[in-house]
């Protein structure tokens, strides 16, 4: 009579865990946790940053990579470069404005590149305790540091690697609402005061972009 | 048309001493300080369709020296401008010169001219020295009485209301030489001496009167510039001295009118007062909207506050001229105040030129008309305006065709009307000037103003109307401007099958999967004590998860993004460059097409299918493989074959996926690019449709049995209207243009399998006229057979509508064989970048598809604006309203076999143009939501109508799918939570439970004797 009794007692645990089962199943199907990477206490796979140092003795500066493709210390906050992880430890540096990696030269010049060089264009970042960073060719093991601004293209002479601190950008500044420009005065000496004539090409702006 | 004042009821009385007493001069300044308009959608600024107030007049109107002629023939004396023009312009004398209108001689055109407008009234001036050659009001010039009363006994016949203007510049040279002209105080006597001649022998006729026409340039230009007769620069002093005894002349005028005239006559006078009008440099400036309103009362305040303010010059003027400005006395300010009986108002391009002599105050001149009647309205209590001249001038070489004149007039006559119903403003009439070219003042003959064209050197001075004669006509004719262009909006849907998209440019291929962590079989220690370097550890190799699309981080970007909009579609275009990187098949970028495979698929699974862009050139990028930019591009014709290659390369591997293919986006912009010379035009095109049909037909061949999709080219499609509506050439020109631009690709490939025959005649015909030009190739047989017919669908990126305007053909340059130029309607909405939002200009778009290639699917697959605002985007939510709203009539009115509309585009690049739903920095606009209603209703329904696609629920279904696909950490959290709950309970029940048995046991102990009873 007991055991019959405590089979009894079994029986709703046995509905139980099938249900509970199939709960589980259905809200964990095959998709993953969205935004688990590891990555993430940086922000992001992808960080967007202005790479920031104060080690040039004379002055600050913020590593630039220009659309001539030369790589320059600028002294006001440059345009933003993308840091992007390839592999633990390794990261590419994109120019966002100007499309350009940051790359070394095997005699450590940095250079920017429209193509992607996976063996002059990869730095491993190494993260020190005061929170500046430095980076090192993942290729030549090669320190970045910047060019002196006196010649742009080489800075040769044994020098250790120079911290930067990668900043956050700052908030873009905000677009001037529209209608407080005023419009272009019109030409009233000209009997089409408005430019309402024009030249025949037919813009499209799926082809701008 | 009575005074104002005595009628009015006491509360409106009230209203006007209020207004009086709060209005004194300086409220016009309001109209700078407004608000900035409520973003570029505004009613208030959107072109107002209409009719004008039932009992508007219309006129047209000339000066008496401009059009005359007949100098001094017939018993006219000279005038100071006579002698002007014959010593200062060169010009043979305006008037009499025999290069004029001569209105004297033919007056019969003038008014079979003001027949053909259908005018309600005509403003003229009476010729001072015709009537009195020496100026004095002795012994009138009888065949000069004789004129003009010929011209209104034949007004009043024809039911035209003469609006006479006393004064308008040519003052009898005999007053110049004797008194020095208006510098001279006699001249008000002598004025009032004409004046009292004129309405004695006309009054009887006349009932609006006009003193002096635009005292300003009188004063200003006569006195102080010299640019007008007598073209003295005699200074400060002498300017103010005139403006002062014109000023007296004209209230001397008025009074003579009311007390001995007014009574038997009964009409109206006024003097017509001109200006221009100014903008802040910076609006909200409070200090350059003190400048402009000192800009405004230093011109139309010097005489519009002494006669329809309080009888003396403005403040401003007062301080700032100190000594120079004459002073009235407090006679002659109650004398001077209120005489007028109307304000008459003239805007036109006198008033801005020469541009050195205005008092700009260093601020911006402008044309708006709307906004000087609303500083009227407030500076000067809101008196009845009759806008007694407007309009602008063409260059002397415009004929009959003056297409700029109809769209300033369209412009500033629809000011006016938003000024009379929104604004409130009472104007009462308008009068388009001039009526006839002729003598235009300092410029002579270099400039037209006319409604009608006058060959000055024929004999017969035939007045031709020109376009903008026909337009005013139509306006007269319909009392304002009715709706005509758009039919009144339809409620309906589309079919269930409709396809609502997004578009979106080239996506560049994500080379490195962004989570390596997953793919990379290392393990690493961190030396977190010493150099803090990862190492790895060799001989360890990990388990790790095969490749899989969540490796790219820019998709799920592109899906989230997607999602929020609800669409159907998404259309992309892959980077053949990135795919192929050689050009050829020898290197496949493996990676890149399975990012490419990896957007198709997981897009599919939020059950967003793809319409995919095989190639897709831009302006900065032409796309192509280096080594085929470097073989010549699409100039050589083996590019076509490495297209057809890359095609069937791509068909193999995502045609299981997708079944919409776009092979070449606006083949017809980038032929363009190969601008060079015409010839490379037209070839880089042969070149680009041979590729598209060798992709169809491979795709018809080897894919269609099994894939089943459909495959066309993406042409750049913005319609076409002729600027002039009234020049046949112009209308030849929009049909060519769209010859050119639609019909070069669509004729080949829906229609015969050639290029159009109207295009190939164009051009013939340029050849025949020596004119450089090129020859299109000739498609071969073999070619014909490629192309004819190779589309499954028309696919149409439209974006606007052009007004195009025949350009007298020209050599030279490529793009100029099809004689065309643009205008821009100024009064259409638009965006920052000068797009015309024109919604109907799609419907008649589809129509002419449907007429010249038949029922083919047609697939909208680009349609969008820029809308500078980053959240609140209305003019993107008004555009994509108005043009779905055109397809949706185009589909069921018209038939058009629309299967889908595809929104440009899904985001937008820094710094460039904002096309995007969503910003730069995905950031989701307010349109999405717009956008989102719009494709659930699948269109516009009526309320009552049930929705008849099942469509609306799978979109509930979707909403649960997407709370769970969005929540499911929590979810999981939950279960997990739940089932600790469950465990953890069971296991306190059973232990409950056993406890229990326990007991019950225990309490059974006694009766274990009783155990065999149990057991047996």
């Amino acid at each position: 009579m007991g055991w019959d009794e405590a089979g009894a007692g079994f029986e709703h645990p046995g509905l139980w865990f099938p249900m509970l089962g199939v709960l589980l199943l259905g809200a964990c199907q095959a998709y993953p946790i969205p935004d688990s990477s590891p990555l993430l206490q940086f922000g992001g796979q992808v960080r967007q940053r202005h790479l920031y140092t104060d080690d040039i003795q004379e002055t600050e500066a913020h590593l630039e990579i220009r659309a001539d493709g030369t790589v320059v210390g600028a002294a006001r906050q440059s345009p933003e470069l993308e840091l992007k992880a390839l592999k633990p430890g390794v990261i590419q540096i994109l120019g966002v404005k100007t499309s350009r990696f940051l790359c070394q030269r095997p005699d450590g010049a940095l250079y920017g590149s429209l193509h992607f060089d996976p063996e002059a264009c990869s730095f491993r970042e190494l993260l020190l305790e005061d929170g500046y960073n430095v980076y090192w060719s993942e290729t030549y093991g090669l320190p970045l540091h910047l060019p002196s601004p006196s010649s742009p293209y080489r800075d040769l002479g044994p020098r250790g690697p120079v911290r930067f601190l990668p900043l956050p950008g700052l908030p873009p500044a905000p677009p001037d609402p529209p209608g407080i420009l005023a419009p272009e005065p019109p030409d009233v000496g000209s009997s089409d005061p408005l430019s309402m004539v024009g030249p025949s090409q037919g813009r499209s702006p799926s082809y701008a972009s | 048309m009575s005074r104002r004042g005595p009628r009015g009821s006491v509360v409106l009385a009230a209203l006007v001493v209020l207004r009086a007493v709060a209005g004194l001069s300086g409220d016009g300044r309001a109209v700078w300080s407004k608000a900035p308009g409520s973003g570029p959608v505004n009613e208030s600024q959107l072109f107002l369709y209409g009719t004008f107030p039932k009992d508007f007049l219309w006129g047209a109107g000339t000066g008496a020296f401009q059009v005359e002629g007949g100098a001094e023939g017939d018993g006219r004396g000279p005038s100071i401008w006579d002698r002007f023009a014959r010593t200062r312009l060169g010009s043979g004398g305006g008037a009499g010169g025999g290069s004029d209108s001569d209105s004297y001689a033919f007056l019969e055109k003038d008014l079979s001219a003001l027949d053909f407008l259908g005018v309600s009234f005509y403003h003229f001036s009476i010729s001072w020295p015709r009537l009195f050659p020496d100026g004095e009001a002795r012994a009138a010039n009888a065949r000069g009485v004789r004129f003009y009363n010929a011209l209104l006994d034949a007004l009043a016949r024809r039911g035209v209301q003469p609006v006479a203007t006393l004064f308008h510049w040519d003052l009898p040279l005999a007053l110049q030489r004797r008194y020095g002209g208006w510098r001279n105080a006699s001249l008000v006597g002598l004025f009032n001496d004409y004046a009292t001649f004129c309405f004695r022998a006309f009054g009887d006729r006349v009932k609006y009167w006009l003193t002096i026409h635009n005292p300003y340039l009188v004063a200003w230009h006569g006195y102080g510039t010299g640019a007008h007769a007598p073209g003295e620069a005699a200074g400060a002093a002498a300017v103010y001295a005139a403006g002062h005894n014109l000023l007296k002349a004209h209230s001397k005028v008025w009074h003579n009118y009311n007390i001995n005239f007014r009574p038997h006559q009964k009409g109206w006078l006024s003097i017509t007062l001109g200006s221009h009008w100014i903008e802040p440099n910076r609006s909200e400036n409070m200090m350059d909207i003190v400048k402009c309103q000192q800009s405004m009362v230093s011109v139309l305040g010097w005489f519009a506050h002494p006669i329809h303010g309080e009888g003396d010059y403005p403040e401003e003027m007062k301080k700032k001229l100190l000594s120079i400005l004459p002073l009235f006395s407090e006679a002659e300010k109650s004398e001077m105040r209120g005489t007028a009986d109307f304000f008459a108002f003239s805007f036109g391009p006198n008033n801005f030129k020469p541009l050195n002599t205005m008092a700009k105050m260093g601020q911006n001149v402008s044309l708006n008309l709307r906004e000087v009647l609303n500083w009227i309205k407030l500076e000067y209590d809101n008196p009845r305006i009759l806008i007694a001249e407007n309009g602008w001038f063409t260059d002397s070489h415009v004929k009959t065709e003056d297409t700029t004149a109809i769209y300033m007039m369209k412009n500033f006559l629809n000011q006016v009307l938003q000024a009379i119903r929104l604004d409130e403003i009472q104007v009462f009439g308008y009068t388009a000037w001039s009526l006839l070219d002729g003598f235009e003042w300092q410029d002579a003959y270099t400039t037209r103003r006319g409604l009608f064209y006058v060959d000055f050197n024929s004999k017969q001075k035939e007045r031709i109307p020109k376009s903008s004669a026909h337009y005013y006509k139509q306006i007269i004719r319909e009392n304002g401007f009715t709706l005509k262009e758009s039919t009144p909006d339809v409620q309906g849907q589309f079919p269930c099958d409709f396809s609502w998209g997004v578009t979106e440019s080239v996506l560049k291929p994500e080379a490195v999967a962004s989570s390596p962590q997953f793919s990379d079989p290392h393990l690493y220690v961190w030396n977190a004590t010493g150099n803090r370097l990862l190492h790895r550890v060799e001989g360890v190799r990990l388990k790790t998860r095969p490749a899989q699309c969540t490796d790219f981080v820019s998709i799920k970007k592109q899906l989230e993004m997607l999602a929020r909009m609800k669409v159907t579609h998404y259309r992309f275009a892959l980077d053949w460059a990135s795919v192929l990187p050689t050009g050829d098949l020898s290197t496949v970028n493996r990676q890149a097409l399975r990012y490419y495979r990896c957007v198709v698929s997981e897009g599919l699974k939020l059950s967003i299918s793809p319409m995919v862009t095989l190639y897709h050139p831009t302006h900065a990028h032409l796309g192509l493989p280096t080594p085929l930019l470097h073989s010549g591009g699409w100039l050589n014709p083996s590019t076509a074959q490495a297209f057809e290659a890359y095609a069937g390369l791509c068909f193999r591997e995502l045609g299981d996926l997708v079944k919409l293919w776009i092979t070449i986006n606006e083949p017809n912009r980038l032929s363009d690019a190969y601008s060079r010379s015409g010839n490379d035009t037209y070839r880089a095109a042969h070149h680009l449709l041979l590729a598209h049909a060798r992709a169809w037909r491979l795709y018809d061949r080897r894919f269609r049995p099994a894939q089943r999709g459909a495959v066309s080219l993406a042409l750049h499609a913005d319609w076409a209207e002729p600027a002039n509506p009234f020049a046949a050439s112009h209308r030849r020109a929009a049909e060519r243009l769209l010859q050119f631009e639609l019909a070069w690709f669509a004729e080949p490939l829906f229609g015969s399998g050639d290029y159009p025959p109207a295009a190939r005649a164009h051009l013939a015909a340029r050849a025949r006229r020596g004119l450089a030009g090129a020859a299109p190739p000739r498609f071969s047989e073999a070619e014909r057979r490629l192309v004819r017919g190779a589309a499954d669908f028309c696919a149409l990126n439209h974006f606007t509508t052009r007004f195009v305007l025949h350009e007298q053909p020209r050599g030279g340059r490529p793009d100029s064989d099809r004689d065309v130029r643009f205008l821009q309607d100024v009064t259409r909405l638009r965006s920052p970048s000068r797009l015309a939002v024109v919604p109907w200009g799609a419907r008649r778009l589809l129509r002419w598809v449907r007429h010249n290639y038949g029922d083919v699917d047609v697939y909208i697959t680009a349609n969008g604006i820029d809308d500078p605002a980053l959240e609140d985007d209305r003019l993107r939510k008004y555009y994509v309203e108005k043009y779905i709203q055109e397809a949706l009539k185009a589909y069921l009115i018209d038939k058009v076999k629309i299967k889908g509309y595809y929104a440009f585009k899904l985001t937008e690049e820094k710094s460039k143009p904002r096309y995007g739903f969503f910003s730069s920095d995905f950031k989701a606009k307010s349109s999405i939501q717009f956008y989102n209603k719009v494709i659930s209703n699948s269109g516009f329904p009526s309320e009552n109508s049930s929705p008849r696609c099942t469509q609306t629920q799978r979109n509930k279904e979707c909403t649960v799918c997407l709370f769970l696909v969005q929540k499911k950490p929590l979810i999981f959290l939950g279960c997990c939570f739940f089932s600790t709950l469950v465990v953890l309970s069971i296991t306190i029940f059973h232990k409950q439970k056993r406890k229990f048995w326990k007991a019950k046991n225990l309490q059974h102990i006694p009766l274990k004797k009783g155990h065999k009873r149990v057991l047996s």
